[in-house]
């Protein structure tokens, strides 16, 4: 039998009020890709952090090879072998890349050596497939070159054991794919991988083995066969009953089509779409050109979504939208009516709502309580207006109101936003911002950071919206949940519309779609 | 009265801001905004010219200086870092607190001379270069060690672990904590080196600069470098720029003082000028190098390499403490 | 893209960013440490100065009995209390409003001297006018040269970002200075024997006595209606609602559609002025004169005034009266040979332990939020 690279056993830890793992049990073999299943809330993160010694479980132990070893922090984690690449990166963005991996050495203890760590890195790169600048900044790197610099970085300290922790989250399919890739050749050349995530059909056809952590319980370990039906035995494992309808379909074991009641729009005539947006083109805040001539609709009664990798142009399109950030050029009309270079409170007032992603940083004012953010983009209607003062108590009532009918957990009526959940803010956020009933939403990835059942009420409430006849344009990063609501679906790249596939899940259609959010002209398909 | 001369001056009047500047600069890399500069200053000024009128000994006097600077900036990390109190208002109320403690201990030392002060040490050889050795090299131990400072100080911070481990914990806290790097004994670290930089900047005052007590002797100088670090973009050495044009405008304010607001520079001639107008100029000036630099803020492609610290005046707490 | 990693996601919590509102007053646990961080802090501090005051060979208690004597214990002691608290209310409300939006401005100190510049320029080219006259006169002049002081850090933050803490400050050095070149030069008392003051302004153009026999004078008046208006427009109005949420994120307001430039420049100025109102307040209504010192430092007080009192209106008028007395009680301390730095060190104390009673207090609260389990703080 061969010796388990690494081993959790019976792994405790409490956080006031939360049990985050729970006599979790896990094994990894050498050689061995192993997946660790969970939904958000799992238990998964905090189990990373514990085997790096960033936390200390209050029961259990963790084995290298047979041997019982106890870390005292992520240093001595990776200098006994054991690195985890987290989804938010543990790198200095000011810094250089080799200067971030200077970061993690121990020596040399004084003055830096950085030409031969450079020298070394860039070896190191070739050898392993990962191309790697180990001179650039940081912050100059897209989402993926990071994560590559994330990967190298940890085993050029020495890691045998390499954790990922959801590490195609923020990646376009074929930057998955190559990932995938580097991660075979990895486990082919010795080294046993930790791969968490909660994408089903990643974990089947990636991983040898699977733990499947519910509740801070690890519940099963199990064989991963490629066979139909294996994604249903994990998705039921995963969420602890069998997987229908919309979680289903959260967890992508379904296609649009399947789904009851949910199938792809058609294709409105583009001059009866309510929005229309042609020649768009705006700027960056550094000056550059970040929309590039866009040209789309957006009718009444449908969802559009615009899905891209992150930094593409996205945020600009919602916040030109929105009317905070003016256009430089072309123009945005709803239903007749200019929008272009409108205040965003002029744009409110001819109907367009706006959520953003940014929860806590824009979105809503973390400090105050929620009486004061439901009244945020509201407090200027003359419902709640008397002459210069603002009328509290009906934004009491109406408040108090919302509260009920999108079931937003309060605890204290008087706490700060920022004491409530990810589901409830954003909840607060969508009663906040179709109180108006608004002709036109416009929503940011909705569902970051949400439980499976918060993005399920949230994709219920977008659904809603749509069958009650308002626009909808939906912009996220994300191709499954852009899948799952869209009726058509754009795909953007570097501030360009590169085209309008069908939402469909077929492989075909998946790898145009990939294609397009990766920038490339469909020749290179073969790549 | 020549160029020259009044660059020499622009060297010593520079130097007291210089140093605070530096203390400043390392505080803030490191993630703490310390506003209370003025006040460790004039701790530092008190402490020195104390410890000199008590010893007999200058370099005694510039280590208690330092040390002053240094446990008044500890009451600062102690209370934003332990017990998490806003940077910014516990900057001013250390202020309050050294100026305080400055003019209520310092009133028995009011008109006194210290009985030793630093002298001017000719440096052999290249003090008789023409201008630059008037300008450079005939100047007392502190300025020197100044000069000294400056490159030392770059070094460190760009290119040895320690400076590396520092710019992170500024920058990305929740990283060098992951890495293993004590977050805010670091700072702590840091808020006190800040501090005793500040002091010396303090001492170079009442030990060197007016060799003797009066209750406000800093005058504003320590605000000033609060602004100069911004001026910087954190780099120690446009911190030597930024304390030299200070040095610079407050030294032609001497020289005119001196001269009755009267001035020639060769190329300028200064007639009758007012001195409360004097007086004001570094403080306008410091406010046109803060609006010069933010103005090339703006226009920079590059903004975050000269950005300021990423987490400048936020407290960092890790959720798990055992 | 989120570089910022989840370890971080405390942070917003625990550094407070403005004093905790008064809103959670329903709220008994909160309504004790409101009540009782105050007292503790002062009394803390008085123990923490016992140290130098010991260093220096004086008996704490004694000093702290004879401060309290000088400003409590007779009727004119009362009353020079309440004179000193007048200006710090007026200050303490302008820096208020701008502390609501979290804008540092600490320059108070300059915008009270620009007040009184205004003020004194109208009270000295105009000895002839009437009282009706002049003293609404010096009241607009005041608010405009107050206002126009803070204009130039709000217009330098919002075009530029530029600090408002370094320039605000730095235009306190220029204020004085300017103050002493008019006392000095041009508005020179003649008849003054030299002395560096202004000639006295006409009776016409003194805030009336309002108590027979004390110095309190119209100027009361004055801070009372302006609490009342900053409580008004502050809690009640949708400017004060737009401040609030400036205060807590400029991103936030943005989105909100509300305008961000225009609202940092207005607080600024609305701070500026209620400032320069106090500088005319106190030029007109206390030394019907201008000479130098004319300020202990109102502006730098204030703003342990307004932070002490979580910048509610109210509250601030409270706190003023106590600080009012510390200022009055430092001149007596002055004529007793002990420097009026004490009264500098004091503030500083009572502002440290102040802020740590309100940081200690919110990890409190923090941590019964935690553990009271309906409330799970989003992670980002």
């Amino acid at each position: 039998m061969i010796e388990p690279a690494v081993k959790l056993v019976n792994i405790t830890k409490q956080f006031p009020g939360v049990i985050a793992n729970n006599a979790v049990n896990f094994e990894v073999l050498p050689g061995e890709i192993h997946a660790l299943l969970g939904e958000n809330g799992a238990g998964k993160s905090t189990l990373m952090n514990i085997l790096i010694g960033l936390y200390k479980p209050e029961a259990g132990r963790i084995e290298l090879s047979g041997r019982p070893v106890e870390f005292k922090g992520p240093a001595d984690a990776i200098a006994q072998g054991v690195g985890v690449v987290f989804q938010h990166f543990k790198l200095v963005p000011n810094l250089t890349v080799a200067e971030n991996v200077a970061l993690g050495m121990r020596r040399p203890r004084f003055v830096l050596s950085l030409a031969k760590i450079e020298r070394e890195l860039s070896e190191l790169s070739q050898k392993l497939d990962l191309p790697v600048n180990a001179q650039a900044r940081v912050s100059s790197l897209s989402v993926g070159e990071q994560q590559r610099v994330e990967i190298i970085k940890t085993l050029y300290l020495g890691a045998k054991i390499l954790a990922l922790d959801e590490p195609t989250a923020n990646l376009t399919p074929q930057e998955s794919q190559n990932l995938f890739v580097a991660l075979r050749k990895l486990a082919a050349e010795g080294y046993a991988i930790i791969f968490i995530s909660h994408k089903l059909q990643e974990v089947v056809s990636l991983a040898n083995r699977a733990t499947i952590l519910r509740g801070g319980r690890s519940v099963a370990t199990v064989e991963i066969k490629n066979e139909p039906g294996e994604k249903e035995k994990l998705a039921s494992l995963m969420i602890g009953r069998q997987a229908s309808g919309d979680t289903a379909h959260e967890l992508g074991l379904t296609t649009i089509s399947e789904v009851a009641g949910v199938g792809p729009g058609v294709a409105p005539p583009e001059s009866s779409a309510l929005l229309q947006v042609s020649r768009l083109t705006a700027l960056n805040n550094t000056g550059q050109a970040v929309l590039k001539d866009l040209n789309f609709g957006v009718a009444a009664g449908e969802i559009v979504v615009i899905v891209g990798v992150a930094g593409n142009g996205q945020r600009e399109l919602a916040e030109v939208l929105s009317g905070l950030r003016p256009a430089k050029s072309g123009t945005i009309t709803l239903g007749g009516r200019s929008l272009a270079n409108l205040s965003p409170r002029q744009v409110s007032r001819l109907g367009v709502a706006f959520v953003p992603e940014d929860r806590l940083s824009m979105g809503l004012a973390p400090g105050l309580d929620l009486e004061d953010n439901y009244l945020l983009r509201e407090y200027w209607r003359p419902r709640y207006r008397r002459g210069p003062f603002v009328r509290r108590n009906v934004a009491r009532q109406d408040l108090g109101a919302a509260i009920r009918q999108y079931d937003i957990a309060v605890g204290d009526p008087f706490a700060p936003a920022r004491l409530l959940s990810g589901g409830n803010l954003q909840k607060l956020m969508l009663a906040r911002e179709l109180s108006a009933g608004p002709q036109l939403l416009i929503v940011a990835n909705p569902t970051r950071g949400l439980d499976i059942g918060a993005s399920a009420y949230v994709h219920q409430q977008l659904r809603a919206v749509r069958d009650r006849g308002a626009a909808l344009l939906l912009v996220l990063e994300d191709l499954d949940e852009a899948l799952s609501l869209a009726d058509r679906l754009l795909v953007m790249y570097e501030g360009r519309l590169m085209g309008e596939l069908p939402p469909l899940r077929t492989d075909d259609n998946l790898q145009k779609i990939g294609l397009l959010m990766a920038g490339s002209p469909v020749e290179d398909a073969r790549r | 009265m020549d160029l020259v001369n009044l660059l020499a001056i622009t060297i010593a009047a520079g130097t007291p801001v210089l140093f605070a500047t530096l203390g400043e600069l390392l505080t803030e890399r490191s993630g703490v905004l310390n506003l209370g500069l003025e006040g460790m200053m004039l701790v530092g000024a008190l402490s020195a010219f104390a410890g000199t009128t008590a010893t007999g000994n200058l370099w005694l006097g510039v280590l208690c200086g330092m040390l002053g600077g240094a446990l008044l900036a500890l009451i600062h990390a102690f209370f934003t870092l332990t017990i998490g109190v806003n940077q910014v208002v516990s900057g001013l109320a250390l202020v309050l607190l050294g100026q305080g403690l400055a003019s209520y201990l310092g009133r028995g030392f009011i008109g006194q001379v210290v009985p030793d002060s630093f002298k001017t040490v000719a440096v052999p050889g290249l003090a008789d270069l023409p201008v630059l050795g008037p300008v450079l090299f005939r100047h007392d131990w502190l300025v020197y060690l100044s000069f000294g400072l400056v490159p030392v100080l770059a070094f460190y911070i760009y290119r040895t672990r320690p400076g590396l481990n520092l710019r992170s914990v500024g920058d990305s806290p929740a990283t060098a904590d992951a890495l293993g790097i004590a977050v805010t004994g670091t700072r702590y670290a840091y808020v006190c080196a800040g501090g005793a930089l500040c002091g010396l900047g303090g001492a170079y005052m009442s030990l060197a600069y007016i060799p003797s007590w009066n209750e406000n002797v800093t005058a504003g100088r320590g605000w000033i470098a609060v602004g100069l670090v911004i001026f910087a973009m954190w780099n120690p050495w446009r911190a030597l720029l930024g304390a030299y044009l200070f040095g610079f405008v407050d030294g032609l304010n001497f020289q005119l003082q001196v001269s009755q607001g009267n001035l020639s520079l060769g190329f300028i001639q200064f007639n009758q000028i007012n001195t409360f107008f004097l007086k004001m100029l570094p403080y306008l000036v410091v406010i046109a190098a803060l609006v010069f630099s933010q103005w090339r803020l703006k226009h920079n492609r590059n903004r975050e390499a000269s950005g300021p610290p990423a987490a400048l005046g936020q407290l960092y707490l890790r959720r798990d403490k055992n | 893209m989120n570089l910022k990693p989840t370890l971080e996601s405390l942070q917003p919590v625990l550094s407070p960013a403005a004093p905790t509102p008064l809103r959670q007053r329903f709220d008994s646990l909160n309504l004790l440490i409101v009540i009782l961080s105050p007292g503790v802090a002062i009394l803390l501090a008085l123990l923490f100065i016992a140290v130098p005051l010991l260093l220096t060979g004086k008996d704490p208690l004694l000093v702290y009995s004879q401060m309290y004597q000088a400003a409590w214990g007779d009727s004119y002691g009362q009353s020079e209390t309440l004179v000193k608290a007048i200006p710090l209310t007026l200050v303490g409300l302008g820096v208020a409003v701008a502390f609501r939006a979290r804008l540092w401005n600490i320059g108070a100190e300059g915008q009270f001297y620009a007040g009184v510049l205004g003020a004194t320029a109208l009270a000295l080219a105009f000895p002839d006018w009437p009282s009706l006259l002049i003293i609404p006169a010096m009241l607009v002049a005041s608010l405009v040269c107050g206002a126009l002081w803070a204009l130039g850090p709000a217009l330098l933050r919002s075009w530029l970002n530029v600090n408002e803490i370094i320039t605000s400050l730095m235009l306190n050095y220029v204020a004085l200075n300017l103050t002493n070149f008019f006392i000095y030069g041009p508005w020179k008392d003649p008849k003054g024997f030299g002395f560096p003051k202004t000639p006295p302004f006409s009776e016409a153009s003194a805030l009336p006595v309002i108590i027979e026999g004390t110095r309190i004078h119209f100027g009361l008046i004055f801070a009372l209606l302006a609490m009342f208006l900053v409580w008004l427009v502050l809690s009640k109005t949708g400017w004060g609602f737009e401040l609030k949420v400036l205060g807590e994120s400029s991103s936030t307001a943005r989105y909100a559609g509300m305008p961000v430039a225009r609202n940092i420049i207005v607080a600024f100025v609305v701070s500026g002025a209620l400032a320069g109102l106090a500088g005319m307040s106190e030029v007109a209504g206390i030394a019907h004169r201008l000479e130098p010192n004319l300020s202990p430092g109102y502006g730098y007080t204030a703003i342990i005034v307004a932070w002490l009192a979580r910048l509610n209106p109210w509250g601030i008028g409270l706190v003023a009266i106590l600080f009012g007395g510390l200022l009055s009680s430092g001149f007596t301390m002055q004529r007793l040979g002990i420097s009026a730095g004490l009264v500098t060190l004091l503030q500083g104390a009572i502002l440290f332990f102040v802020l740590a009673g309100e940081a200690l207090s919110r990890r409190l609260l923090y941590n019964r939020a935690l553990r009271r389990k309906a409330l799970q703080p989003e992670e980002r």
